[in-house]
C-alpha cells in the first residue's frame, strides 16, 4: 500500500531563506538573459524594466551575461591598446598603453579600458562629446604625465587583431562587422582658450581579420589553406 | 482517479520540498568553501595590489576615468573611493591588500571576508571599465564567501599559528556552508555555460572551426608563453580549441555527479591552466579554477584534508 509521507514543515528561517534564494536566483537570470547578446531579447530587455533589478545587479556586479568567449574573429572584440604619436602626418610613436614594462594584470586593465574606449565610440557614434570623452581624458592624463610640450598629437586606440589560420569570407559592406573594424583615430590640438586638448575623429579605413598565410599544407590542417609558395608576406 | 491525482500532487510537492531542504539547508562542511575563499582570495589581493603603480590614473578625479563620467554611466553604482583623493585611496589600498590576504590565510572570520568583499567591491566599481572576467567572477564569490563560515575550512594560518580558523578539530557543520556552497556551484555552472554559449555563437565560427585556441593564445605580449610554433599545428589548435569548448559543456551537466565531480575539477585545473597560459588572464583562471572546488563531496573533501590541502 502506498503512503503520503508528511511533509516536514520547514523551519521558519528556512522560509524566509528560500525566500531569499527564489528571488536571487531569478535576478541572476535577469542579469544573464537580458545582457545576452548585448541586450538582443525584447524579454531580456522587458525584464530589466522590473523595479530595482538593474540597481541591485550594478551594484552586485553581475549585470553581465558571462559569454566569455575569451576569443573571436571580431575586430571589435580583440584586444585594444592606445597608441600616441608625435605631431605631423609621419608622427612617431611616442608611447603605448600597455607598455612592455606593465604586469599582466596591469596591462589587461588598460586593454580593457582601450577596448571601451573602442565600444563607445559606436555605441555614441550620434553623440561627438560622448564618443571621445574616455580617449580624451586617457589623453590629456596621458599628456600631462608624458610633461609634453602642448602640441598636435595624435592619439589611436588599435586592435591587437590575431592572424587567422583559415581564410575568411570579405567583410559585409554593413552591418556589425563593419561598424567598429579599424583603430580610432583621434587629433588632439591643444586649446589655448580652455586651457585642454580638443579632438577631431579621423574615419577608419576598414580592418578585418586576415587569413594567415603559413607554409601548412591543406592536406595537414585546415581545409582551403594555401601554400606559402603563393602567399603575400604576412603583414 | 480523482484521488490519485491530488495524491500525486501531494507526493510530487513532498518530494520537491524535501528535496529543496536537502539541497539548500542540510549541514555542509567548510573545507570546499576555504579552498575557494584561498583561492580567491589570493587573486584578489594581487589584483588589488595591481593598483597601486596606477592609483594616479585609475583614481584621480581628472584622471584617465573622471569619476563623473563613470557616475553617468552606471548611475546605480556607488564607491566609497569617488570621494577620495590618490593619497587616501592608497591607504585604503594598502588595507584593502592587507585585508585579502589575512583572509587568504584564513583569519579574521566572517567579518574579514564582508571586509574583503567591500574593499574589492569599492575599487572595481570605482574603476569598472578596467573590469574584466575576473572582476565579474570574483565578485560574487566573495559575496558567497561570506554567507558560509569559510574561513574555518582549510585554514593555512592554523597551522602556521596554531590560531585562526579551522583550530582545534574539525569545525562544526553548518547550512550557511551549504548554502554558500550550492550558491557557488550554480554561478560557476553559470559561467561555464555562457562560456560555451559564446563560444559557439563566436563571429567567425572561429571556436567551431578550431581557431579559437589560437586566436586567444597568438598575441605575443599577452600570452604567457610563446604559442607562435601553433600556428604550423592546426590539428593540435583545433583539438585544444574544441577540449576547451567540450569541458565548458560538460562541467555544467556532469560536475553535479559526486562520482564525476574529481574528475571535472581535475579537467578543470587543466582547462584553465591553459586558458591562463594562452590568453594571459591568470587572476581569472584562478579564481574560477578554485570555485570549482565546490562541486567536491564530502568523501573528497575528507582525502583532501587528510593530504594537507586543495
Amino acid at each position: 500500500m502506498k503512503t503520503v509521507r508528511t511533509p516536514q514543515r520547514p523551519a521558519g528561517w528556512q522560509s524566509w531563506v528560500t525566500m531569499l534564494l527564489i528571488v536571487y536566483l531569478f535576478l541572476l537570470g535577469v542579469g544573464t538573459i537580458s545582457n545576452l547578446g548585448g541586450q538582443a531579447s525584447p524579454i531580456g530587455r522587458a525584464l530589466r524594466r522590473i523595479p530595482g533589478a538593474v540597481p541591485f545587479l550594478q551594484r552586485t556586479g553581475m549585470d553581465l551575461s558571462y559569454e566569455f568567449a575569451l576569443a573571436s574573429a571580431a575586430p571589435q572584440e580583440a584586444p585594444h591598446q592606445f597608441v600616441l604619436y608625435a605631431p605631423g602626418p609621419e608622427g612617431q610613436v611616442l608611447a603605448r598603453l600597455p607598455d612592455a614594462s606593465m604586469g599582466r594584470t596591469r596591462a589587461q586593465r588598460y586593454r580593457q579600458l582601450a577596448s571601451y574606449a573602442a565600444d563607445f565610440d559606436v555605441a555614441f557614434a550620434e553623440n561627438p562629446d560622448l564618443r571621445s570623452e574616455l580617449p580624451m581624458a586617457v589623453a590629456q592624463a596621458w599628456l600631462g604625465e608624458l610633461g609634453l610640450p602642448h602640441d598636435n598629437y595624435r592619439l589611436e586606440c588599435r586592435p591587437l587583431v590575431a592572424q587567422r589560420l583559415q581564410p575568411v569570407a570579405p567583410p559585409p559592406d554593413e552591418g556589425l562587422g563593419a561598424t567598429a573594424s579599424g583603430p580610432i583615430e583621434l587629433d588632439l590640438v591643444w586649446s589655448e582658450w580652455e586651457s585642454r586638448y580638443q579632438a577631431a575623429r579621423r574615419q577608419p579605413a576598414p580592418l578585418t581579420a586576415q587569413p594567415r598565410r603559413t607554409a601548412v599544407s591543406p592536406a595537414a590542417g585546415f581545409e582551403g589553406a594555401e601554400p606559402a609558395a603563393e602567399s603575400p608576406p604576412t603583414p | 482517479m480523482k484521488g490519485s491525482a491530488a495524491e500525486y500532487r501531494e507526493r510530487l510537492g513532498t518530494s520537491f520540498s524535501d528535496g529543496w531542504t536537502r539541497f539548500w539547508f542540510a549541514p555542509g562542511s567548510a573545507w570546499t568553501l576555504g579552498v575557494v575563499r584561498t583561492t580567491t582570495a589570493v587573486a584578489v589581493a594581487l589584483a588589488l595590489a595591481a593598483y597601486w603603480p596606477d592609483v594616479e590614473r585609475w583614481f584621480a578625479p581628472q584622471g584617465m576615468i573622471p569619476r563623473d563620467f563613470i557616475r553617468d554611466l552606471y548611475p546605480s553604482q556607488w564607491s566609497p573611493l569617488d570621494r577620495l583623493s590618490p593619497g587616501a585611496v592608497r591607504v585604503v589600498l594598502v588595507i584593502a591588500v592587507a585585508a585579502s590576504a589575512l583572509w587568504a590565510l584564513g583569519l579574521g572570520g566572517r567579518g574579514m571576508a564582508v571586509a574583503t568583499w567591500i574593499f574589492a567591491a569599492s575599487f572595481f566599481h570605482r574603476t569598472p571599465l578596467t573590469n574584466g572576467p575576473f572582476e565579474a567572477v570574483a565578485l560574487p564569490l566573495l559575496a558567497y564567501l561570506c554567507i558560509g563560515r569559510a574561513a574555518e575550512g582549510w585554514a593555512p594560518a592554523s597551522r602556521l599559528f596554531g590560531g585562526g580558523g579551522g583550530g582545534g578539530g574539525a569545525p562544526p557543520l553548518a547550512a550557511s556552508n551549504t548554502i554558500a556552497v550550492r550558491l557557488i556551484q550554480i554561478h560557476v555552472a553559470l559561467i561555464h555555460a555562457m562560456m560555451a554559449v559564446a563560444q559557439l555563437s563566436a563571429e567567425g565560427n572561429v571556436w567551431l572551426s578550431g581557431e579559437g585556441m589560437w586566436l586567444a593564445a597568438s598575441q605575443a605580449e599577452i600570452a604567457w608563453l610563446d604559442f607562435s610554433w601553433l600556428a604550423s599545428r592546426p590539428r593540435l589548435a583545433a583539438a585544444w580549441s574544441h577540449a576547451i569548448t567540450l569541458y565548458l559543456i560538460a562541467l555544467p551537466l556532469f560536475a553535479w555527479r559526486r562520482l564525476l565531480a574529481p574528475v571535472m575539477v581535475a579537467a578543470a585545473a587543466v582547462a584553465w591552466l591553459s586558458i591562463a597560459a594562452a590568453t594571459g588572464q591568470g587572476l581569472f583562471a584562478l579564481a574560477t579554477w578554485g570555485a570549482t572546488w565546490a562541486f567536491l563531496g564530502p568523501a573528497e573533501q575528507r582525502v583532501g584534508a587528510a593530504a594537507g590541502g586543495p
